[in-house]
């Protein structure tokens, strides 16, 4: 649903006049006659103004920077409500004292949402408050198409200083997908499937960073040869948390794991028991899916196929980027690979 | 003189009744002696073939020397576990010593014999012991004598239902009863015997036949002392467990303290246990409600005499008046139970009922038994009563002495055979037999029963009907499918099969139907839950439904940018069906309370709790009549207002539904004191003698805060849960007991409060507020936000922002939105509202646009513009730090809301919390005193500001007239009217809370009306009006206390206390044929003013 939709159906409710007269007659401050209007009544006439439609857009564009901010915010938002003559005064609200009033003037400046909107969303992604930022980002994510222009706006705001700004713009930018179906889900697999080996991958030997601004990958770590040695060393089958990282957002592992002469099989997968929250997985540096539920993510045990990956009587190379929100986090179960039959 | 200087204990139910039980129990035992006959076998030293002979299987004597030797020859000789030794103080010379065991001591005590064929008896057998507890039994609720079972309770698995064993069960203070518990195989039964005195240091002889064909009996002292007969049974099934004397086979240990002397196991029934003319009450009742129809005592002659006999003679004499019955002829083995019924008119109180049976056999010899008991006859219940229950079981004196009126009692282990009976069961005579002497009990205290039934939670259904994953695998963890239809019948008949065993008890008021199910709810994919989704959503399980609490936004693709979703949206429709009706729970609630109330007994009131512990969506507790919640006090006590807001929010998806209210009493350590201070002189004086607590008692000046934050909601009762760290219980389970003075001071409340003013609250309905609090469901499942009934989290604490800014928050669902809109709303707070079904915001909208004002954080919906801005707030742990914080908060938005928004009533102290209910145009202002420091008791951890301190507060009330009373001190209140508001002051104690009525008349005194004679027998129709100065009845609601008093000044049962509803109040005196003539007095005293005024009236003979 558009905003517009929201702020202008159902305008004219039979109790408003109710209200309104509870506006001016049961709240403090009524007008009295020879004094400065109070907050509360002029607010109230601002509301009654906007009933008579755009014609009060000179009058709430005024009160845009009244002293009271829920005056300010009111005629913000009933601008908004105006349609087109009204988000037209707002545009010059994209610079206001009031957060509140900014915020409004953005979306006001988006609806529609379209390449038409760019400088506003550009210019929220400069505003000081995180919070403008944060939804100049999701608004950005959402615009299509996502031409260069936009592009470099998400990158920016992957560059911001809050973490929340950074991790809708990084999300939206993140390269790698695979569709993952196991073999033992495929719906066209018309054969039992039988775990004929399992092979652990050891808790030991792996290396660890953190990956605050999320661009590791632009760097590359998951490639195979990658230079890791100034990596922190870590275990898994325990968050890292328990091993001195309190920390939230996204990290790596890198770890490496040694396969017997190639068995017979018909598939091979990688089994993570649990990796608190999101994973996404590269084996001998290609990348083979992703475990990405969000939060709900944490305690659920996933598969990946990594047949075609694998390399069978050497030493295979594993990278593991992982993304966590809250509490605890990492590979905090066992991995272990299963070969298939 | 005050009239409250004369008045008796509120609880008008003495414990006369449990005091003539008791003596009549002692009485009926020493009147069974053996004087004048030879001494019977079992008070000698078994020698000879007693000891050796061909039936005697086992036979344990701990003599010196050979203490450990099976006399019998039978060679299972013994191993002594744990501390258990042996002694010489038996009354035969040796004996063993066995200690209790518990949650801090699970260790292995008594004696082992190991498993042997011989010791699982193959038809009848006898097992006898003597046996002398030490005084600590009394913390012991359930200790085992012997035990070759391990398993006292249902456990769907073989080895849980081989062999035998023999528990110890307390009932009350100083009584005991024995269970037998039988194992067959599949399943188990339980023999019950009847409650008896246990006084520490004194032999008792027990024995316990089982004539391997259903028939259970029990001796003490060689008497009989109850029988249990166990349809279509036959001989236990042989275990692998050895016997093990004083304790529990394996773990968890239930030792017994005590001693244990002669200990014998013998084929076959021994005849010393076989039995003669007995006679004993029946299954049925002994405390009866005063006019009650139909009531009488069940009187059962048993003849297990060997012989025929003829007719047999019964007389019985209860409150002077005898009467003789015939009883028919009784073959060998046969019973007759004869009805006695009994007069209720009389007056309140406990009567002994003696009886005696004589019978003669074929060859002239007569046979003759007695038995003595204690009739109750209850008083009748005033109206209006507030429950204070107690969430747990205690000692039915201690528990009324704090002031409880209800507690909790179990269903033992019936749910299999329902279940395996697939349909009500007609009667459950085990459970009735069981739970009649309690229910007694329980009426003739004045107390009330909840019987906690969970056949959703019944371990027998996990292997039946787990839940699955998508791919169709069972689910870890004990929450089953409880949707299935065989499940959701079960309940039903669980419901059904209690209402027919229990529905006549009085005592038993109701019922807690599961609790704290819906924590580990799980998703479910079996094929009827498929089905479900698809009938109720139209559309199958949406393919991003990976948990149960929902998806986040930030993860599903081209989600709309102003965070507004169709109401209709496939993810909202599934999380909605899966919370209402899909995991199962609330239908199956329904279920259990439909089965409850299948046999009429409209009275009994069902409730769930923790109701609001899941996303806010109607439904939660199904359609039980009460919904309740948990809450912790720390670190800020009014946030027990915030969980009750929570549950009206809930209860207005289903009208009529009431709300009560529980504290817990224990606190987390972990929340309030979680680290030993490691200077020994930093430690609190709990720390110090107890430092391994898991859980601690909750402060006293919180408990009393919570006391009035949860008053002043229109709330029907209030629980408390923690009996072991509310008392001490002596018993070291992980609730421990660390604050004497917050027993004292909830017993004070409930005697000061409660109880004076409790009709008049359940009489008085909140004052409709004007202020909204949205708790998002879509938010919820979109954006994981959600207080799940902790009260915890920004969307708890803007509530407590909110009563510090002296508002009164209303908390509203996102249906209630749909379903009433937002008529009567001024402000809505909308804390994580960061999306919105487009229903919801629409109406927002329009409401904003109507002139609402609409208060939010940073993450509102971009589809709505806040006109006030709290910006979110995460707690640091640190108690001052964080109150400092949210009370700026608080002040700030009332600077920000001052212009345009105006209060009925604030006070001038932030720390002081006022909240309205409203009678007409009379106000019941509530005033809570929230200003505390650090304390002495956990202060020291930072995490919880235990200590009130008083303080003094300026209210104001914008009516421009009134006349206050404080309802609690009884008297008017000073009052000042200038500028269309009353104005006066108050002063608080630590965690004090203040009750005033605001009345537009004034109160000038209590008139009372009442015939000028009467007679015994006769009704005496009674008229209180608490009146004006004009003499009209004042039109509010008004405590009154009442006392009917006769001519020895004894109160009568219509004495108590009332709510005056409009000024007016009218009872009816049912005078008893056994009440003194003579003048009788009814004084009334209402309790706003604290006028009085008296009626005497003269009873003729």
């Amino acid at each position: 649903m558009h905003a517009d939709a929201l702020r202008f159906r159902g305008r004219r409710m039979p109790w408003t006049p109710l209200l309104l007269a509870a506006l001016g007659g049961l709240l403090p401050g009524r007008l009295a006659a020879g004094t400065t209007p109070t907050p509360a009544a002029r607010r109230a006439a601002l509301i009654r103004a906007a009933a008579r439609g755009p014609a009060a857009v000179p009058r709430l564009a005024a009160a845009l920077n009244d002293e009271n901010p829920v005056v300010r915010r009111t005629a913000a938002n009933l601008l908004a409500s105006l349609g087109q003559p009204g988000r037209a005064s707002l545009r010059a609200a994209a610079r206001n004292s009031d957060l509140v009033v900014r915020r409004t003037a953005l979306f006001a400046a988006c609806q529609p949402l379209t390449a038409a909107s760019l400088p506003a969303l550009e210019t929220a992604l400069a505003d000081p408050h995180p919070a403008l930022r944060l939804s100049a980002a999701r608004l950005l994510v959402a615009l299509k198409p996502r031409d260069e222009a936009v592009r470099r706006a998400l990158q920016r705001a992957r560059d911001d200083r809050d973490p929340a700004v950074r991790d809708v713009a990084a999300r939206a930018l993140w390269p790698f997908h695979k569709d993952v179906v196991s073999i033992r889900n495929r719906k066209d697999w018309d054969h039992d499937v039988v775990v004929t080996q399992t092979i652990p991958l050891p808790d030991a030997g792996w290396r660890f960073a953190l990956d605050p601004r999320q661009n590791g990958h632009e760097q590359g770590w998951f490639a195979p040869d990658f230079d890791d040695s100034g990596w922190t060393p870590i275990v898994t089958g325990k968050a890292w948390e328990e091993q001195g990282h309190s920390y939230d957002g996204v990290a790596w592992y890198r770890g490496a794991f040694d396969l017997p002469a190639r068995p017979e099989h018909r598939a091979v997968e990688i089994c993570f028991d649990g990796v608190d929250e999101c994973a996404w997985v590269w084996i001998n540096g290609r990348y083979v899916g992703q475990h990405d539920l969000g939060p709900d993510g944490w305690d659920k045990p996933f598969t990946l196929d990594i047949t075609e990956e694998v390399r069978w009587g050497e030493r295979n190379q594993i990278t593991v980027r992982v993304q966590d929100s809250a509490y605890a986090g990492g590979i905090w179960k066992p991995v272990r690979i299963e070969v298939l039959q | 003189m005050r009239y409250g200087s004369k008045h008796r204990p509120v609880g008008r139910r003495g414990n006369q009744g449990a005091a003539l039980l008791l003596s009549l129990l002692l009485l009926a035992l020493a009147e069974r002696g053996w004087a004048g006959e030879a001494r019977p076998p079992w008070q000698t030293h078994y020698t000879g073939a007693e000891a050796t002979g061909e039936h005697v299987i086992a036979l344990w004597q701990f003599q010196p020397g050979q203490e450990t030797r099976d006399a019998s020859g039978n060679g299972h000789d013994l191993t002594l576990r744990g501390q258990a030794r042996f002694t010489t103080d038996g009354p035969f010379g040796g004996c063993l010593e066995s200690f209790a065991a518990g949650a801090e001591n699970d260790k292995p005590q008594g004696a082992l014999a190991a498993n042997a064929p011989d010791l699982s008896p193959a038809g009848a057998f006898t097992l006898e012991l003597w046996f002398s507890a030490k005084p600590e039994l009394e913390q012991h609720p359930n200790v085992f004598l012997v035990d070759k079972k391990y398993f006292n309770y249902v456990k769907a698995v073989p080895e849980a239902n081989w062999d035998y064993c023999l528990c110890l069960v307390r009932t009350g203070e100083g009584r005991r009863r024995l269970d037998a518990h039988l194992g067959f195989g599949t399943d188990s039964a339980v023999c019950t015997s009847r409650e008896f005195p246990v006084i520490p240091g004194r032999w008792i002889h027990l024995a316990f036949t089982y004539d391997g064909a259903g028939t259970g009996r029990f001796f003490i002292n060689g008497r009989p002392a109850g029988k249990t007969i166990l349809q279509g049974r036959g001989p236990v099934t042989p275990g692998r467990y050895g016997v093990v004397l004083g304790d529990r086979y394996g773990s968890i240990h239930s030792g017994f303290p005590g001693y244990l002397a002669q200990v014998r196991l013998c084929r076959g029934i021994v005849p010393t246990f076989s039995g003669g003319l007995e006679l004993e009450l029946g299954a049925g009742r002994t405390a009866f409600v005063r006019q009650e129809k139909r009531a009488a005592v069940p009187l059962t002659v048993s003849n297990d005499t060997g012989r025929s006999l003829e007719p047999a003679r019964l007389q019985a004499r209860l409150a002077g008046k005898a009467r003789t019955f015939r009883a028919p002829g009784l073959a060998p083995g046969k019973s007759h139970t004869l009805s006695f019924p009994v007069d209720t008119t009389l007056r309140p109180g406990a009567y002994p009922l003696r009886a005696t049976v004589t019978a003669a056999a074929g060859d002239g010899r007569q046979f003759t038994a007695t038995t003595a008991l204690a009739v109750t006859i209850a008083p009748r219940p005033l109206p209006h009563q507030m429950p204070v229950v107690n969430w747990g079981t205690g000692d039915l004196k201690q528990v009324k002495a704090l002031g409880f009126t209800h507690q909790l009692i179990g269903w033992d282990d019936d749910y299999g055979r329902v279940w395996e009976a697939g349909r009500p069961l007609a009667a459950l005579p085990d459970a009735a037999a069981r739970n009649a002497r309690l229910l007694d009990d329980y009426l003739a205290q004045g107390l009330s029963a909840l019987i906690y039934l969970y056949p959703g939670r019944w371990s027998g259904l996990k292997s039946h009907v787990p839940r699955v994953d998508r791919d169709g695998k069972p689910r870890e963890g004990d929450n089953v499918c409880v949707a299935f239809p065989e499940v959701q019948r079960h309940a039903y008949n669980v419901g059904a099969s209690v209402a027919r065993a229990l529905g006549d008890f009085p005592a038993l008021a109701g019922s807690l139907i599961h609790s704290e199910v819906r924590d580990d709810t799980d998703l479910c994919f079996h094929p009827h839950d498929l089905e479900a989704c698809r009938r109720a959503t139209g559309a199958a399980v949406p393919p991003e439904v990976q948990g149960r609490y929902g998806v986040r936004f930030s993860v599903i693709p081209d989600f709309p940018p102003w965070q507004v979703v169709p109401d209709d949206h496939p993810l909202l429709r599934y999380y909605r069906w899966f919370w209402k009706e899909g995991d199962g729970w609330n239908p199956l609630h329904t279920r259990v309370h439909q089965g409850l109330k299948s046999t009429g007994r409209r009275d009994w009131w069902t409730f769930f709790d923790p109701a609001v512990r899941v996303p806010s969506l109607w439904g939660s507790g199904g359609g039980v009549d009460v919904i309740s919640q948990w809450t912790y006090s720390y670190p800020d006590p009014i946030k027990i207002g915030q969980a009750t807001d929570e549950l009206f929010a809930m209860a207005a998806g289903r009208p009529g539904q009431r709300v009560m209210k529980m504290t817990q009493v224990i606190w987390y350590r972990s929340g309030t004191a979680p680290k030993l201070p490691e200077d020994e002189a930093k430690r609190a004086s709990w720390e110090r003698k107890i430092p391994d607590a898991q859980f601690i008692t909750i402060a006293p000046d919180h408990l009393r805060e919570a006391f009035w934050s949860k008053l002043s909601r229109p709330i029907q009762g209030i629980m408390y849960h923690g009996w072991e760290s509310l008392t001490d219980t002596g018993r070291a389970v992980s609730y421990r007991y660390t604050h004497p003075q917050t027993q004292r001071v909830l017993a004070e409340l409930v005697r000061t409060v409660v109880r004076p003013l409790g009709p008049t609250l359940l009489q008085v309905p909140d004052r409709p507020s004007d202020f909204g609090v949205l708790e998002s469901f879509t938010s919820q499942i979109f954006a994981g936000r959600g207080t799940h009934g902790w009260s915890q989290g920004w969307e708890a604490d803007l509530h407590l922002i909110l009563q510090w800014a002296q508002i009164q928050p209303k908390v509203l669902y996102e249906e209630t939105i749909l379903r009433d809109g937002l008529e009567g709303c001024r402000v809505l707070a909308l804390p994580f509202c960061d999306v919105l079904p487009e229903g919801v915001a629409r109406r927002i909208a329009a409401f904003q646009r109507a002139g609402g004002l609409l208060i939010a954080d940073e993450y509102l919906t971009p589809a709505l513009t806040p006109d006030i801005v709290v910006p979110s707030y995460q707690r640091t742990g640190k108690a001052r730090e964080d109150k400092r914080v949210l009370q700026a908060r608080a002040a700030s938005l009332r600077r920000e809301l001052d212009p345009f928004y105006t209060r009925y009533g604030e006070s001038a102290n932030p720390d002081v919390v006022v909240r309205f209910r409203r009678y007409r145009h009379c106000d019941y202002l509530f005033a809570v005193n929230d200003r505390r420091t650090f304390g002495d008791y956990v202060g020291h951890h930072g995490l919880a500001m235990e200590k009130g301190l008083p303080t003094t507060a300026a209210l104001t009330v914008r009516r421009p007239a009134g006349h206050v009373y404080d309802l609690v001190a009884h008297r008017p209140v000073p009052v000042r009217a200038a500028g269309g508001a009353l104005r006066f002051t108050a002063r608080f104690g630590p965690g004090d809370g203040r009750l005033f009525l605001i009345a537009p008349t004034p109160i000038r005194g209590v008139r009372v009306a009442a015939p000028a004679r009467a007679s015994r027998g006769g009704a005496v129709r009674v008229e209180v009006t608490v009146v004006d100065p004009r003499g009209a009845a004042v039109p509010a609601v008004v405590p009154v206390q009442v006392e009917v008093l006769d001519p020895r000044q004894r109160p009568a049962e219509p004495s108590g206390y009332y709510g005056a509803k409009d000024g007016k109040l009218s009872f009816t005196l049912d005078l008893a044929p056994n009440d003194l003539p003579g003048r009788w007095v009814i004084r009334a005293r209402e309790l706003a003013s604290g006028s009085s005024g008296a009626r005497a009236f003269t009873v003729a003979r």
